[in-house]
This record gives C-alpha cells, structure tokens and sequence, in this order.
C-alpha cells in the first residue's frame, strides 16, 4: 500500500497540439502522446504565477492520431529559407472532436488554488504561434485511495508508467521506482525560465509502483 | 581426448529400420545396443558418445542403465533433461493416452506449408549396411556437435523430431540442436559429486547449492501433480531496441551495430542463445548456475540498447517458451488446488521489465540533450556535417562516425523504395498452435473439437519456433535476392545500378525504382515467397512488409517512422506509404485482386475512381458510396470483386490506382 495521498483529476481536451522533446535545430520534431511533468509545470507557471504545482498527464488513445507537417522557417537576416523541417503533431481522430487527455496534481495548497480558477484555456507544447497547443483543461473530480469498485477513488498497483516525470516529483505522486526507464527533461531556472538544466527523469515503460491512474494497465506478472 | 556428444541421443531416429532388418541390423527402440556389431565385421563405437542414447532411460543417476554409462552417467541424465526441456511434446504424456499406437509415420512436417515437405523424407534416412557402418564409425571419429549436424544436415532437416502422425512437426535438427545448447550449458554449470547413502556411495549432480540424483527431483512433475522440482532454469525473450531516430543515413549504423552486437553475444554467450532474430534473442540458463542473466545481458546494456526483457523462471519441467500461456496454465492450476484447500509448490514466475544503462545518467546537466535519441547528455562538441552543427551523445555520435552506410542512396537523384519485412514472435506463438490444430484435424479428421483441442494444448513450441525461425531469415534474404533480379529486369531500363542492405541483415532494403509501380513487384515477390515458404501464415501473418516510396532526398526518418512504427501490429501483413501522400494497408488476396482488376489504367476509371472517393469522404457511408459504385457503369465490374469479396475500402483502391499508374521514363541522377 502506498502513501495516503489526493489528487485532482483534470480533463484537457485540444485541437491540435505538439508536445515533444525541446530539440533545437533538428529537421525533424517528433511528438510524444504523453504530457511530461515539465511541459506541464511550464504552462501551470505562466497561468499561476507564484504556485508551484506537480503535475503529470497522458493523451487518451482513440482521440488522437499523428499528422505531419511540413515547414520551412524563415531567416529573417539574409531572407532565404532554412532546412525543412517536418513537425509532427497531434489531431483529433476520425470519429471524435477534440484530442483529449487526464492530469493529475497532488492535493496541496497550491494545487487547491489552481482549481479554483478551472476551467481555463491554456497553451501547451510548440508551434503555439501558429495555433497548436491550444487546451482547454477543467476539474473532474478529485481522487483518493479507495478499492477499484469505488468512483473517483485509486489504488497503488504495480505497472509500467504511462508518463514522464523528473525524478524530483517522483514523491509527490507517491511513485516508487523498480526497473527505471530514464531520459532527461528540462526543467527552468526559477529566476530566468529560459534557461536552465536537464533533470533525470523516469519514462514511459518503467516498471513502477504508483497510483493505478498512473499505469497502463496492472502488472499482473511477478 | 573423447567427446561427448549430447547430439547423438537420438541416433537411432537416423535409421531406416525396416530396411536395415533386410540387412541383417536389428535395431529396437531407440537403441543400437543389441546389434550384433561383430556379426556385421563393424567395429562397436567406444565413444562416450555412444551412451547418449541411452538418455531416455536413464531417469537416476544411480540406476542400472546408468552404471552401464560409467563415466559419463552425470553427461547422459543431463542430456535427458535437455531433452525434456527441448521437446515439443512430453513422452509421458503419450504413454498415458496410448496416443502413438497404430499412429502412421511421416516425414517432417512444417505446419506453416501446405503438404509434407519431403514426401520421400526416408531416403535420407541410413537404410543399408555400409550406411550403418558408416554411422557407427562416425559416432567414434566425431569431433564435434558442429560437425555431426554439418555431416547429416540434409537429413536432419528432413526427419522429424518424432515420426508419428500428428506429433512430426519439429525438425531433428532443431531438436538436436536445442538439446545440445541446453545440454552444454547445464554441463557447464553443474558438478558430479559422490553422496553417502548409508554404507553405499552414490552419485548425485550439483546445480548451485541444490544436488539432485533422480529426474524428477531436478524437473519437478507436470504441472498437473504437486512433485516440485529442485532445478530451476530461465527462459528470457530479449527484444533489442533503441531509441535513436534515424536523421542521417550515418544513422543506420545502429542497426548495424544491433546486428553486431547480437552476433557478439551469440559468440560469447555460445549457447546460451537458443536463437536469435536480427532485434530479439532467447536464451537459456539454470538458476544458480555460473552467469545471471544480468552478466549475459550486460555486453547489449553498455552498448547503450534499450532491451524489453520477458523472462520465464520456472522448474525445468515447466518451462516453456509461450511464456504467457505456460502461466496462465501455472495459475489455473495454482487457483484450483488452493480453493481445495491444499498448498501449491510449484514453481512459475514470469517478469517482463525493460533494461538499460543506469549508471551513467547523471542527476542533472546543464548541457543540451542528444538530439537523435533525445534520451542522453549531447557531448561539449557539436557533431558537424556540411556546415550543420548537430548535439549529439557519445553513443549517438560513436555511431555516426562508424562509416557512412548508404552513399548511394545520399547521391542518387531520382525515386527509391524502401522495404521492410518484420516478423512478430506474438502473434507467431498464437498462429503455432493454430496451425498445430488444423494439422491435428486433416490427420486425424475423426476427433472432435475437444481432443483437437487437447492435441493443441500438449504443444511446446519451442523447437516449432526454432525452424520458423530458420525459415523466416532465409525467407528474408530470398525476398531480397528476388527483388534484386526483378528490379533489375524491368524493361527499356538498364539493371538496377546499386542497392543498398546491411551486411547480414536482410530486414531492411533500399533501392532505386523507375515507377511506383514497382511496389506492386515487391507485393508480388513477398506473395509468391509467403505461398512458398509459409503458405498457411497468409491470413494471419506474423510476417509483414513496409514498402516506403519518394524521392532519394525526401527525410529518411519518414520512411524509417512508417516502416517499424506498426511492426507488431496486426492490421495486415503489407503496408505502403508514397511519403506526404499516400498511406494504406492491405493483405495478400486484396492485392492479388486488386492488381488484376486495375491491371489496364485508364483515364475514365481514374476519374470514376476520384470522384466515387470524394463521395466516401463526404458522405462517410460505406452503403452510398456502395450504390454509388454499382450505379457506374465505369467501375461496376472492376469493383465488384473489390468491395464485396475482398471488402476493400473505396479510399484504398483509389491509392493503390494512383501507386500503379505512375511512372517515369528515366532511371538514375
């Protein structure tokens, strides 16, 4: 049994967006169907100055699926195109409307603060200048340890993680790691958010103890 | 110095027996030890070879067979329990069903192929006396594994493992050589020692701290009685993944160096490997022996590989490769002698986790992160190339600096092909059984459904999986070879001028085509060579084809996305792609058909074709775009077969139109 924890459960849905690795300069620019803690502490920190909240998320399968496009920035000194350069992004799949996804945020004071105000639009990942990333989140419901059977409630379960998330939040979620899967994501200065430092995280497809919302699907091996 | 060769255990399935009596050599069983070797002037082998085929009934390292083997005892009751654990089939299980008597026998048969592979299967085997002689001096002069399974390579590939009807559909040879991995490898890791028993001495066998003198005592019972095993061993499936994404041509090397790496491990971890597949490997080990697996692993970990590891810990008489299956069977069984109140012993544990470096992840950095695996710290230099300044990881920079792979296609100007064939070991292991039970149903039409099932249910397909396997790397390097010659036969054009492959990988081919059409000719040879390697796998495939097409200069990431990005996915067996355009699926009747309807393009049937899809994006029904077809007079017959027999979607048959009528008139920059 883990530790004794709440947390919120918001709804996102989106038109499109492109949530990925913060490369520079490749011709290529994938896109991830998760939502890292980073990318979402970013956002959270520009519509809630002055809270500091944790939060990790994932993209429903089924509502989306991949769209490429290509693009070919400008430079505006010598006037010439640059490289090309695909960007992939997320759209909503043939039978739906928006590209939906859940995140979650440990119940604290901050967090407390934050859904007040929901629901809220917000812009998540790139390209956000030419319209992606566009999400309205909203409060669904707030989730505390329970049995299965119960609505809004969890269980910590065994399973591989279904997200990514700096090492450094790992408590918050009540996250214990067995067999990590590690990556970096960034993480900006507190006092210059563009800069900052790569922080080890834990990725997709490590094998975890967490809350069940956080796992694709129990472990059930042994 | 003797050898022992484990490999020659079942020597006697070698023998023709019925023509051998003709010449005087009587051979019972599975033993050649009552042939009168004096009356036929043959010389009785000496080898401790020779006692390797007594293996089957040496069930105690303390019984009168075994004191006949001397020396070499602790060797023979090892080579049982490889055989045990390598077997498609248990043998106790047949006495207790009376299965095989009166069963007819027959050559090998691959379940995957239609008929019986060799039909005169018994003219390889030995049927006369100078055969025998042959055979018997063999069995002395052998110098080694490699050497018996050079030396009858034919045969072994020809006679099964078990000649009876429905049970011949393993190879000897992958009998053999499993049981030889298996055999050697336990051999490695144990210790005959001498154990006091009253005022007698006996011989025991140690694995680890666990010493054991009887079979069962090692392998534990079937899973349906309650005797546990002390021998545990492990069966761990390695997918060998990474995650770096192809940018530059430089970046194929990984997969070069992924081939390396598992031909490396094969060398190194010998047999341990049972088989390998150019991105997953399954290997063998005894709890408590020499090496973990760990250690075996750990040469593909510094590598900086991201393996899937699924590994099955089980009691040797447990093991199997279907892991999940073995399991489910564990838990049943577990569930069933608990709700009787009783306590469960057996041993079963499956784990699936992934591995990978850890210990050189630093906590953080202030650097850039690697930007084509975008999963570690770029080093302090950029990678440059052609005035392009790129932050790339040590790993990923090592790579691109091996060589530059494919030049050709980086200097060719005008349209490629890439293809890729996959196999998927998941949907494999669910089509083995299948096919096992269609086979059962054809010999044996007179069971019903249950005892079908129960043939099914007996199967241990790691032998099967073996020669599929086997079947599959040849299949791959002739789809290459035909293709080769096919591309380079096209009319009004010269011969293909390159084509480009990694050495010892026949997955992935890139070459220069004229037309588009061409992916029609790679469909047709990947048709052809399915019919004639795994003609029963058409339906449901484990085996799949990506064909990407575009110009030589369109992003290579693309073409790599499109071609693993469904791998192990069952949607159909071919996939294509013309890159920012056109992206459809299809299975090997729909393009049988759909070639032979479209055959004769015309500019009426393209515009029938344009207009009844803009119809199906619109109205997004299947029924009116349905009546819309039959209405054109156009496209009525062309389509009939299409949309009814074969339920193509009308978007489909338009894309594979526009694939075929285009076509250009040069080849080459």
């Amino acid at each position: 049994m883990g530790p004794d924890k709440e947390f919120y459960h918001l709804h996102l849905s989106s038109e499109a967006l492109a949530i990925g690795e913060r490369i520079k300069g490749g011709t290529f620019r994938p896109c991830i169907t998760t939502l890292p803690s980073s990318t979402l502490a970013g956002a959270f920190a520009d519509y809630f100055p002055g809270l500091k909240i944790a939060a990790v998320g994932f993209l429903k399968s089924g509502t989306y699926q991949k769209m490429e496009i290509p693009y070919s920035p400008r430079d505006r000194r010598t006037d010439s195109s640059l490289l090309p350069l695909t960007i992939q992004c997320l759209v909503p799949s043939a039978d739906v409307p928006f590209v939906e996804g859940d995140i979650f945020l440990p119940c604290d004071d901050h967090s407390e603060q934050a859904v007040t105000r929901l629901p809220l639009t917000i812009y998540l990942g790139a390209f956000r200048y030419k319209g992606l990333g566009r999400c309205r989140i909203e409060l669904n419901c707030r989730l505390v340890p329970g049995s299965p059977a119960q609505p809004s409630s969890y269980t910590y379960v065994r399973g591989f993680f279904a997200g990514r998330i700096r090492e450094s939040e790992l408590e918050a979620f009540g996250i214990q790691v067995e067999k990590p899967r590690f990556g970096y994501l960034f993480e900006p200065d507190s006092d210059n958010p563009r800069t900052g430092s790569y922080r080890r995280s834990i990725f997709e497809g490590s094998l975890v103890k967490a809350p069940s919302f956080l796992v694709s699907g129990e472990y059930i091996y042994d | 110095m003797q050898t022992y060769i484990a490999e020659f255990h079942d020597v006697a399935k070698l023998l023709y027996k019925e023509d051998l009596r003709e010449c005087g050599i009587l051979i019972k069983g599975q033993h050649l030890d009552q042939v009168d070797f004096a009356a036929l002037s043959i010389t009785k082998p000496s080898s401790p070879s020779w006692f390797a085929q007594f293996s089957d009934e040496v069930k105690s390292l303390n019984s009168t067979r075994s004191k006949q083997c001397g020396d070499w005892a602790a060797h023979v009751f090892l080579t049982h329990i490889a055989d045990e654990i390598a077997s498609s089939f248990r043998p106790e299980e047949f006495e207790e069903h009376d299965e095989k008597k009166g069963r007819s026998e027959s050559g090998y048969r691959k379940i995957w192929k239609g008929d019986i592979e060799d039909k005169n299967w018994s003219t390889f085997l030995v049927s006369d006396a100078q055969g025998f002689a042959s055979l018997a001096g063999f069995i002395d002069s052998c110098k080694g594994h490699e050497e018996f399974l050079q030396s009858y390579a034919v045969a072994l590939g020809k006679v099964p493992e078990d000649k009876a009807v429905p049970y011949n559909i393993t190879s000897l040879g992958a009998h053999l050589t499993l049981v030889g991995k298996i055999f050697r490898v336990l051999l490695a890791n144990t210790t005959p020692i001498q154990l006091e028993s009253g005022a007698q001495q006996e011989l025991g066998i140690k694995l680890g701290n666990k010493t054991v003198s009887q079979l069962t005592e090692a392998m534990g019972e079937r899973i349906d009685r309650n005797d546990r095993g002390k021998w545990s061993a492990i069966l761990a499936l390695i997918r060998v993944n990474f995650r770096n994404h192809l940018t530059r041509l430089a970046d194929l090397n990984v997969l070069t160096q992924r081939q390396r790496a598992i031909d490396e491990m094969k060398g190194t971890c010998g047999d341990h490997v049972l088989y390998a597949t150019p991105d997953s490997l399954l290997l063998f080990l005894p709890v408590g022996g020499l090496r973990t697996l760990d250690d075996l692993l750990s040469p593909l970990v510094e590598k900086g590989f991201d393996l899937q590891v699924e590994e099955l810990e089980a009691e040797m008489g447990l093991l199997v490769s279907n892991f999940e299956r073995g399991r489910e069977k564990y838990v049943e069984k577990r569930k069933k002698v608990e709700r009787e109140g009783r306590r469960f012993s057996r041993n079963l544990a499956l784990r699936k986790y992934p591995k990978s470096r850890t210990n050189d992840w630093p906590e953080y950095f202030n650097g850039k992160l690697c930007e084509v695996c975008q999963s570690r710290p770029a080093r302090s230099e950029p990678w440059v190339k052609d005035r392009i300044s790129e932050w790339l990881c040590c790993i990923c920079a090592g790579l691109r600096d091996l060589h530059n792979p494919a030049r050709e296609i980086a200097q060719w100007d005008d349209a490629v092909m890439w293809a890729k064939l996959s196999l998927d070991r998941g949907q494999l292991l669910k089509l083995l059984p299948q096919l096992f039970a269609q086979y059962v149903h054809e010999t044996m039409p007179d069971l019903n459904q249950r005892e079908v099932e129960r043939f099914k249910e007996a199967l241990r397909p790691l032998a099967v999986e073996v020669d599929f396997v086997n079947d599959y790397l040849q299949f791959t390097q002739q789809f290459q070879d035909d293709l080769v010659k096919h591309l380079s036969a096209a009319e009004d054009f010269e011969p293909i001028p390159w084509y480009y492959s990694l050495q010892g990988y026949y997955e992935l081919f890139v070459c220069p085509v004229v037309s588009n059409r061409e992916f029609l000719g790679a469909c047709e040879i990947f048709d052809r060579l399915m019919e004639e390697w795994f003609p029963r796998c058409r339906e449901d495939s484990p085996i799949q084809l990506s064909l990407s097409l575009s110009h030589a200069k369109h992003p290579y990431q693309e073409h790599w996305r499109f071609l693993t990005q469904y791998e192990n996915e069952p949607t159909a067996p071919i996939r294509i792609q013309r890159a920012n355009d056109i992206r459809f699926h299809i299975n090997l009747g729909q393009i049988r058909a759909s070639s032979k309807a479209l055959s004769a393009p015309s500019a009426q049937v393209s515009s029938a074709l344009h207009r009844l899809a803009a119809i199906d994006r619109q109205l997004q029904s299947p029924t009116a775009t349905l009546f819309e077809a039959l209405k054109d007079e156009t496209l009525r017959d062309i389509l009939k077969p299409l949309l009814f027999q074969h339920r193509l979607p009308i978007e489909t048959i338009l894309n594979f139109y526009k694939l075929t009528v285009w076509q250009e008139l040069h080849r080459g920059s």
